[in-house]
């Protein structure tokens, strides 16, 4: 991806976006600028993730810009798939599409899909979290697992309602794949976790890795009051709980990916080149 | 017994927003409980809360419990979920307070803290009426002992105490357990 300083900011989407480009692009757009094109005609695939961190970034970039251009996929399964899950609702008004959205017949697709939405409240939690059931219900049928995923992503997008200030709130979308099993994303343009945990005198100074790491922990909190910091906690945990799992997190210069498979767990930190804005949370529960 | 049906918010609960109008939504209610009466928090359809909405309400309104709120009435949860159960355990757990939930087989059990509870709650449910000398008496406790269980006691909900005026003069307590044996 690259950010042109010509007569317009130009951002291209590569056919199958690692996420990386997202992340550089909305470092590079700051300040007021007058026209962006977001150029992802060639997308070919979009998982929950790219969904979120798309509209995480034209939202990101509309705030920013008097004009901005949405170059639509040119696949037409790409495009009437974006539209299926919302992605196209509820645009700001200096966006324009470079193609009409299809008009599409739906089907009740409740226990497979849970369309972008956009959560800034808590009735927007609780909201998330009744629809979430449905589909978690569908994965992995009406028990304790379902309950805990369902609670723990929940739990995980109500830190972004009540800490992080992120001016596009915290995006989530969610698919049942037939093959893979049930990936769900959550993205917000706040604070992100090293500097909301920074807050709190005890942990500050730490590396935005071990600040991600130490966000994990029972307890941790940006607070110092007791009986805070189990959000992620809580995410964790459900993942693990849930068998065959990967939960990536990714905020500032630090990004972490956990694994469960077959009993064994597997922990991958990592520092990007990048700078993560907000907080980037994607979970995959496999069949 | 007054209940008050949880649900009627959502069927599942989040935030630290949601759970301070939920508990200030239960303290009025419990404003309007007859001293000594008790308050059943009704979990039956909640699927699922998380800590914070957990914490923010029920770990909230025992806390407050500690600094005298509502004491003189009782009060015990009912109709958990095991979802529900394990985050109302972990709260109060997390800040060394401790609830009454009501099974559905009718048998009390404390969530939370643990350690001597289970036995003083024992107790005070076969006195039903007692003054903290008694409860000492019969557990063989020292009378501060007695006080300092029964203060936990107290904020689980378990018991209410009332202010009563010796014949000595003074000041005393006079203890009921709240909820049924």
């Amino acid at each position: 991806m690259t950010v042109k300083a010509q007569k317009a900011y130009m951002v291209s989407v590569p056919p199958r976006s690692s996420g990386a480009e997202i992340h550089v692009a909305i470092q590079a757009i700051h300040g007021r600028q007058g026209e962006i094109r977001l150029m992802a005609g060639s997308l070919e695939f979009v998982t929950p993730r790219e969904i979120c961190g798309l509209r995480a970034l034209l939202d990101h970039a509309a705030a920013h810009a008097d004009r901005v251009i949405l170059d639509c996929p040119v696949s037409r399964d790409v495009h009437a798939y974006l539209a299926r899950v919302d992605f196209y609702d509820a645009l700001p008004p200096n966006v324009e599409l470079s193609r009409r959205p299809p008009i599409l017949q739906r089907r009740d697709r409740r226990r497979s899909l849970l369309e972008l939405v956009r959560l800034q409240t808590s009735d927007d939690v609780e909201h998330l979290m009744d629809r979430l059931w449905e589909v978690a219900k569908a994965q992995f049928g009406p028990g304790a697992v379902a309950k805990a995923c369902t609670t723990a992503v929940g739990a995980a997008t109500e830190n972004v309602v009540d800490h992080a200030e992120s001016p596009i709130g915290a995006l989530v979308a969610a698919q049942r794949y037939r093959t893979t099993g049930l990936e769900l994303a959550v993205v917000d343009l706040g604070h992100g976790i090293p500097m909301t945990l920074a807050r709190n005198p005890d942990h500050r100074g730490l590396t935005d890795l071990d600040a991600l790491e130490l966000s994990l922990k029972d307890g941790v909190s940006s607070a110092r009051e007791p009986g805070r910091g189990a959000g992620l906690t809580e995410l964790v945990m459900a993942a693990g709980r849930a068998g065959q799992s990967t939960l990536r997190l990714g905020s500032g210069r630090a990004h972490l990916t956990l694994s469960w498979e077959n009993g064994h767990y597997e922990r991958q930190p990592s520092v990007p080149a990048y700078v993560i804005r907000g907080t980037w949370i994607s979970l995959r529960l496999e069949n | 017994m007054v209940r008050y049906k949880v649900a009627k918010w959502n069927a599942f609960l989040a935030t630290r927003e949601r759970g301070r109008r939920v508990r200030e939504d239960i303290e009025r209610e419990l404003a309007r409980v007859d001293a000594g009466d008790t308050l059943v928090l009704d979990f039956s359809g909640v699927d699922g809360i998380t800590v914070s909405f957990g914490d923010e309400s029920v770990a909230k309104l025992v806390l407050a419990r500690t600094a005298g709120d509502f004491t003189d009435r009782g009060f015990v949860i009912e109709g958990t979920t095991e979802d529900v159960h394990e985050t109302l355990e972990t709260v109060l757990a997390r800040r060394k307070l401790a609830a009454v939930n009501l099974r559905p087989s009718g048998e009390l059990e404390i969530l939370g803290v643990q350690g001597w509870l289970p036995d003083t709650l024992k107790a005070a449910l076969n006195l039903r009426s007692f003054r903290a000398s008694e409860l000492a008496e019969r557990l063989g406790l020292t009378p501060q002992a007695a006080n300092n269980r029964l203060k936990l006691l107290v904020a689980s909900g378990a018991v209410a105490k009332e202010r009563v005026i010796p014949e000595g003069g003074g000041k005393e307590f006079s203890y009921k357990a709240a909820i049924p044996a």
